[in-house]
């Protein structure tokens, strides 16, 4: 009797297989919906690998070692043309991480709204600088770890004005390292900065802060009636001037069409200076290197504990303001081997 | 003379008064077994005779392998809780806490992560001893039916484990988890409901499944083991299938150390390799749960994978009834085979029917887990 059952619950299951096995996969259902495999694509992840001492060098021998993470980038503004692809890699010693960043740019745009001389008095330029930024949630973030850039960006509203970056409530912030062109990389860093929630909805960067500054900095290069320079570097052919190194304006030693930097920099001492960085820009693209501590002690800032994974996002501003820049598009996530 | 009265009762021995008077040493022992019992309880307990052929014999350590990880998967937990908040805002920061900050708690998650696997795996290697060496059969039926029900125990500590870290990994896999339970006919929906607490996935969910980890199923597991373990005994070991077991079966050897003893070394072993595992990569925690992110694809623990990977074959309306039907086919096999599989008969290859049966579910799950992964 019990092997006749037994007969019978295998030819059932001998049925089951062999619809199984004929049968095809079908849109829609749960398990394809659930199954259609999970893991984000591969470029999408950054892996730091460990090596003994960090520089800012770009072209220190253990980036050869390090994985090639190239990530596109994407308009915040509908319609607008795509940025570029990043190659993004990373590093880390027992104390630090570093990021290589390599993007293409045919123009090296290395001053920020700079004086002109054109013979007879100075006008300021509208141009602006490249920049690049990349912004790690602090706390745990559910939106930002799904969503990436678009999870701290507020840009649905038709007018651009009113968008802004940040997060919805003060105790989930972001960190934010900024390296400008034109006047974080000469004093070799980028500006330590943290975003909250809006302060002023006026305000476009009203959730944006810098960290905390004990001393430096740059201060504006203007005179006193507010129509010129008050300073002009001790090298005129130089794109930036570093505190120490310039001279009060002295117009006779300038030919039509000189170019003055628009403030004296120093670099920032305290939390704000946390990120070391060194950029060049060489045969038509960028390669930056950012370098911080994985805990910097200061409470604006992500502490890294590998082998934690952490989700980021990189933007970039080709010559550009905060509208125009390009993000990528999906959550970056970074890890550690 | 004993200085306690000694009362007839059934449930202990009265002692020969004069062996224990004058000139005897009261030790310690003989002073708690006086009272308690508990000395000569423990001490048959341990010289319990079984079969010589179970001794240093791995397939007869499967059960104690088990239940020494089951051991460790308690002790963990336990030191887990210390720390894990089961509420939605915030487990997943306690978890993340415990993986990367709290002292050692890399170390505890990790081994309760990993642990959670082995158990399963070791489980069904008992399941499968037990069931090659027929001994489901009478008068053991009740040690085999107190098995699947603790099998099918250990399978829900997966799931609503899973589930509490409340990162993507655990929100999503529960949710296609709850969804499939929707789907089976007529109870569908009550059933989905039931284990949500309503009709998405939140506060609530979590806190049934976390009742459910850490007090419902462990106490259904402790009584069930108790049954098992009992049974165990009172019925003996069963007999062997093999012939030179049976010329061993002659003779007998103590409970401890004999079969303890590889128990014992097989589960430092366990303990060695799950710290190992822990240290070469901590426990995986993806990022916090986004109920927003319907592009997350899910994928469960990969012991419910061939399940989740067998939906994959069939076409969506078919659906709900392989939902109803495999587990049905394979847990009720399961519960009716003691009473199917009736005959004399032990060794399995002259009940060819039967093995083919087993053998053809374990390649379903084998297969489809692989193509799944
Ligand atoms: C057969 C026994 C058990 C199995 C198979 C099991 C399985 C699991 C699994 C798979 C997880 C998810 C772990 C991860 O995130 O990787 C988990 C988490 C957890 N389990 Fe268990 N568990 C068992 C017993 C227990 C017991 C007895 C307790 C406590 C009384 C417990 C407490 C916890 C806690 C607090 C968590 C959340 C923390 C975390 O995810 O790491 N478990 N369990
Ligand atoms: C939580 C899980 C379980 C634990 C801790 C456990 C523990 C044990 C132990 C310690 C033994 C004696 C040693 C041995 O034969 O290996 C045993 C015997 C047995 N177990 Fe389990 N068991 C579990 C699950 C199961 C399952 C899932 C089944 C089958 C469905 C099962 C069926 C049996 C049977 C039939 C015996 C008697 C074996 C014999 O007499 O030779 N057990 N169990």
């Amino acid at each position: 009797m019990q092997y006749k059952i037994y007969r019978f619950v295998l030819l059932i299951s001998l049925l089951l297989w062999l619809t199984s096995c004929a049968a095809q996969p079908e849109a829609g259902s749960v398990s394809t919906v659930a199954s259609s495999s999970g893991a984000t694509a591969p470029s999408n992840t950054i892996t730091a690998v460990k090596v003994d001492t960090l520089t800012t060098d770009s072209a220190a021998a253990y980036w050869a070692n390090a994985p090639v993470s190239t990530v596109h980038t994407k308009a915040t503004e509908k319609g607008k043309a795509d940025g570029p692809d990043v190659n993004i890699q990373a590093a880390y010693d027992g104390k630090n991480i570093a990021m290589r960043l390599e993007w293409a740019d045919t123009t090296e745009s290395n001053l920020n709204k700079a004086w002109t001389w054109d013979g007879s008095k100075f006008s300021r330029s509208k141009d602006l600088g490249d920049r690049m930024g990349v912004l790690f949630p602090i706390e745990n973030n559910a939106n930002f770890s799904s969503k990436g850039c678009a999870g701290a960006c507020h840009n649905l509203d038709a007018d651009p004005e009113k968008w802004w970056m940040g997060s919805e409530s003060a105790d989930s912030r972001f960190d934010l390292w900024q390296w400008t062109a034109a006047s974080s990389n000469p004093v070799g860093q980028a500006q330590d900065e943290w975003m909250g929630a809006q302060e002023d909805p006026a305000d476009m960067e009203s959730a944006t802060h810098s960290d905390a500054l004990k001393s430096g900095g740059s201060v504006s290069n203007v005179n006193k009636a507010k129509d010129g320079p008050a300073f002009m570097g001790n090298d005129l052919s130089a794109s930036f001037i570093i505190t120490g190194e310039q001279t009060p304006i002295d117009t006779s030693k300038l030919t039509q069409g000189a170019v003055i930097p628009p403030s004296i920099l120093a670099p920032w001492v305290g939390s704000r200076g946390d990120v070391q960085a060194k950029g060049v820009w060489k045969d038509g693209k960028w390669v930056v290197v950012l370098l911080r501590a994985l805990d910097t002690g200061n409470d604006e800032d992500l502490v890294l504990t590998p082998p934690k994974a952490y989700p980021l996002g990189v933007a970039v501003f080709d010559h550009i303001d905060l509208v125009g820049h390009t993000t990528t598009a999906d959550v970056l996530t970074l890890e550690w081997k | 003379m004993s200085i306690i009265e000694q009362p007839i009762s059934p449930y202990r021995e009265v002692k020969d008064q004069t062996e224990t008077s004058s000139g005897e040493r009261a030790t310690m022992a003989t002073w708690i077994d006086e009272r308690t019992g508990l000395v000569s309880a423990n001490r048959a307990f341990l010289s319990w005779p079984v079969p010589k052929y179970v001794e240093r014999n791995l397939l007869y350590s499967l059960g104690g392998l088990t239940l020494v990880s089951l051991i460790y998967q308690f002790f963990s937990g336990i030191c887990l809780l210390f720390y894990y908040d089961p509420s939605a805002e915030a487990a997943y920061n306690s978890v993340d806490y415990i993986t990367y900050q709290a002292p050692l708690g890399w170390l505890v998650r990790s081994i309760h992560h990993y642990n959670a696997s082995a158990i399963v795996i070791l489980v069904f290697l008992h399941l499968l001893r037990t069931f090659f060496f027929s001994a489901y059969k009478a008068p053991r039926e009740v040690t085999w039916l107190s098995g699947v029900v603790l099998f099918l125990i250990t399978l829900g500590f997966g799931f609503t484990g899973y589930l509490l870290p409340w990162d993507q990994k655990g929100y999503w896999a529960t949710r296609v988890g709850t969804e499939m339970a929707g789907q089976v006919p007529l109870l569908g929906s009550a059933l989905a409901q039931l284990m949500r607490g309503g009709a998405t996935l939140g506060q609530l969910t979590l806190n049934r499944f976390f009742v459910t980890h850490v007090a419902l199923l462990p106490g259904a597991l402790v009584l069930l083991l108790a049954l098992h373990l009992y049974q165990h005994r009172y019925h003996g070991v069963a007999p062997t299938i093999s012939k030179r077991g049976q010329i061993r079966a002659r003779h007998s050897v103590p409970y401890f150390p004999n079969w303890v003893i590889m128990d014992v070394l097989l589960g430092l072993g366990l303990l060695a390799l799950l710290i190992y595992l822990s240290w070469h990569e901590r426990a995986p925690l993806a990022f916090p749960a986004n109920p927003a992110d319907t592009d997350y694809s899910p994928k469960p623990e990969w012991y419910f994978l061939f399940l989740f990977h067998l939906l994959h074959y069939v076409p969506g309306r078919l659906e709900p009834f392989l939902i109803v039907v495999v587990p049905l086919l394979v847990i009720g096999s399961m519960f009716l085979l003691p009473f199917l599989d009736t005959g004399e008969e032990r060794r399995p290859w002259r009940k060819p029917v039967t093995t083919a049966v087993a053998l053809f579910y374990v390649a379903v799950i084998i297969i489809f887990t692989f193509l799944g992964s």
